[in-house]
Order: C-alpha cells, then structure tokens, then sequence
C-alpha cells in the first residue's frame, strides 16, 4: 500500500482495497479500522455499487481474454444489482420491456448469446435461429422456478427446479431453432412446485401474486427467408 | 427452441460465455464505484461525470487492461477517467467552485486545498497542457502521493515533480486572485 508521509492512506489505495474486494495488510486494516474518513469513504463506495443500474452487456471485441474475476467481499452488491431494474446506460431511458420487474419484487432477465457475445434481451430485437437463450432470475423469497414454452397440448414444462444463487443463469441454454414463427416462452416462479394444470394456469393468466409470479416473453424470430 | 423439451439443450460452450456475462456486471459492480467517485472530485455530482465513469469503464471493458493485476486496472481507470475528465472540463468553460465536495473523501483528500485545486484545474483547464493537468489532478484533487501519480501517467516521480511544478508556475496568478 502507499501512504503519505503522515500515515494518511491514498484514495488511490483504498480503490484499490475496495475493488479487489480481497483483506489488505495489516497495515492498511489497521489503518482503515481507526480512520473514520476512510471508513466513510468505503461505505460510500458501498452505497454507491447498491444505487448501480444493471448494464447492458457490451459485445466482446474479438481476441480479448475473458475477465479477471475480482472477487466479492460482499453479496450486497450483486443481489441489489439483480433486484434493480435493469436500465440501459443511457441516461433517463425507460425501463427496458425486456425485464419485468421493481426493486424488491421477483424478476427475469434474459440473456441472449449470438456467436461470441452475450447480452441482455431488449425486449424488442429479433432473435435468430441459433441463437442460444438463458435465464436469470431473481427469486426474492420465492423457491422454485420453472420454465414453460408453448407445445402440441398447450403449454408444457420444459423446466423446474429450485432458484439459483443471485446473479446465477439457470444451467441449461434453449437455441432457438430455424422453424418460422415467433417464440414464446414463460418462466414461472412460485413458493411451492406447481403441477402442471397450476403451472398452466398461472401461465396462461400471467399471475402475478405473493406465491406465484409470471414473466412471458415474446420473441420475434428472423429467419433467413425473412431477410 | 420451444414447443419440445428435446430442444432443450446443454450446452458448455454457451454457459461459458454466460458467466462472462456474470463476471462483466460484478466487474461492473466493484469498479464503477471508484471510478464515479473519482470523476465526480472533479467534476462534481452531475451527468458529466457520470457519463465520464461510464465511458472509462467501457474502454477499460474493451481493453486488453482487464487481466492485470488490481494495481494495474485500477492506474488504467484513473489515467483514462482523468483524461476523460479533463476534456469535458474544457468544454465546459465553468467552474464549480462553490460546489461542496463529495461526500466520503479518505484522510488523504485535504477538503480545503481540493476545493481550491479544482477551482483553479477548471479556469486552467482549456489554456494548459493535460499532461500538466493531470498530474495536478491527481496530487491535488485526487490525493494521491507523487509515487502512485507516477504509476497512473506512466513516468517518473521526477517527471511528476516537473509537471506540478509548471502548473503551479501558471497557476500562481490565479491562486493570488482566488485567494484575495
């Protein structure tokens, strides 16, 4: 770490501390423990990665290494990033269609992957055949999700299992095949595991209450004959 | 994809580039933060700044920066949020100095002197070279020692040295002004 002269610790330093979420040296805790300035420094930072919208996800250019993982000395952040309405950078823009959901109510959100980039749905953009779908949700106290998509005999199940951790996709991808027609989908999130007549129910009805909740997406396809 | 859980598929190759996407918004989530409060101690609570932090972070995500060590990143961020900084300054054409500073600065950050440093990088900002306003940047505004500005530009501590020396050579007028 570096330190002035006096003891004082850098801003630059204690960025550093906070980003890399990892402890520091003796030193550097010791300092941090007794300095109310930097304490308050930090929980500003804290705050401030709480108030953070969601990002859209930039494309990966070509050749780039995947991230550094820095790690999390707290799962506030990401757990308040997932509840808060995802909202693309650009200031003062609407929520996006794509999501469904407030603060502190359960949400989905869409992820989109197309050859090497990954992003979150729109809400609005077409999908292509190919094009390999996932979801993440964020359950607030809700246990189970399950994943439901227009068949022969209505809607059927295509998945169910118990909520993932915050921040986590549900472990499996749908690829959206070359078929014309537009796709349909709705995830279910619900207290208790529905049978597949509640399931279709809730699906059917969008029902949004305290031990169920509904999110059905819309999903124009472009094929090739459509280009 | 709907309408057959047959088409339902695993795929590895795609849970991969998923958690990248993950790694992208807790990446995100640790290094905005500093970043904004960095721009914002300059420039103030304001959509500038604001606009600063985020195009700092998508170069940053853009970058070949991203596997360095924490160091390393966090030096890139302030070279390039200072720079960025800087220009929106210059088109600025204003100063801030009644603005409060940011809530929360370390031990580090003297209120009084990073109030009138600021004051002084705005008037100055579109007549001197930014190699000079940065370093004044970062020792004056920022806090940080001459060792670790010397890290963020890329020179020597005695290049640092020079440079602050010359900004307080064109800033003196203005301090006496301020001051009086």
């Amino acid at each position: 770490m570096t330190t002035k002269a006096d003891g004082e610790v850098s801003t630059f330093t204690l960025d550093v501390y906070w980003a890399s979420g990892k402890p520091a040296d003796a030193t550097l805790e010791q300092h941090i423990a007794g300095c109310a300035r930097c304490r308050a420094y930090l929980a500003s930072l804290e705050l401030e990665a709480g108030r953070l919208p969601v990002p859209v996800v930039p494309a990966r250019p070509d050749g780039v290494r995947p991230a550094r993982r820095w790690a999390l000395p707290s799962a506030v952040a990401t757990g308040l990033a997932l509840a808060a309405c995802v909202l693309l950078l650009v200031r003062g823009r609407p929520t996006e269609p794509g999501y469904v959901g407030a603060k502190g109510t359960p949400a989905v959100q869409l992820l989109l992957h197309r050859q090497s980039d990954t992003w979150i749905w729109d809400g609005r953009s077409p999908v292509r055949p190919g094009d390999a779908l996932a979801l993440r949700v964020a359950c607030e106290g809700l246990d189970h999700v399950a994943v439901a998509a227009p068949g022969a005999q209505g809607w059927a199940r295509l998945s169910d299992a118990p909520c993932p951790g915050p921040g986590e996709a549900l472990p499996f991808t749908l690829v959206v095949d070359d078929q014309p027609g537009d796709e349909r989908l709705a995830v279910v999130l619900s207290r208790d595991v529905l049978d597949d007549e509640s399931l279709r129910r809730a699906v059917v009805e969008e029902r949004r209450a305290s031990d169920v909740w509904t999110v059905a997406f819309l999903l124009t396809k472009k094929t090739e004959s459509d280009r | 994809m709907a309408g057959s859980p047959a088409l339902l598929r695993l795929s590895i190759g795609d849970r991969a580039s998923l958690i990248a996407a993950t790694d992208f918004e807790r990446t995100y989530a640790r290094l905005l933060p500093p970043i904004c409060a960095k721009c914002r101690r300059l420039l103030g609570r304001s959509h500038g700044a604001d606009d600063v932090a985020q195009e700092t972070f998508l170069r940053f995500w853009k970058s070949d920066v991203r596997d360095g060590e924490p160091r390393v990143v966090m030096a890139w961020l302030y070279k390039t949020a200072t720079r960025l900084a800087i220009d929106v300054l210059r088109d600025r054409r204003r100063t801030d100095v009644d603005e409060a500073p940011e809530e929360g600065t370390p031990c580090a950050v003297d209120v009084r002197a990073h109030l009138e440093a600021r004051a002084v990088i705005a008037s100055l900002a579109a007549s001197v070279p930014e190699d000079e306003l940065s370093a004044a940047v970062l020792c004056r505004v920022d806090g940080l020692p001459q060792p670790e500005a010397a890290l963020v530009l890329g020179v020597s501590e005695r290049t640092v040295r020079r440079l602050l020396d010359r900004f307080d050579e064109r800033a003196a007028p203005l301090r006496k002004e301020l001051s009086s």
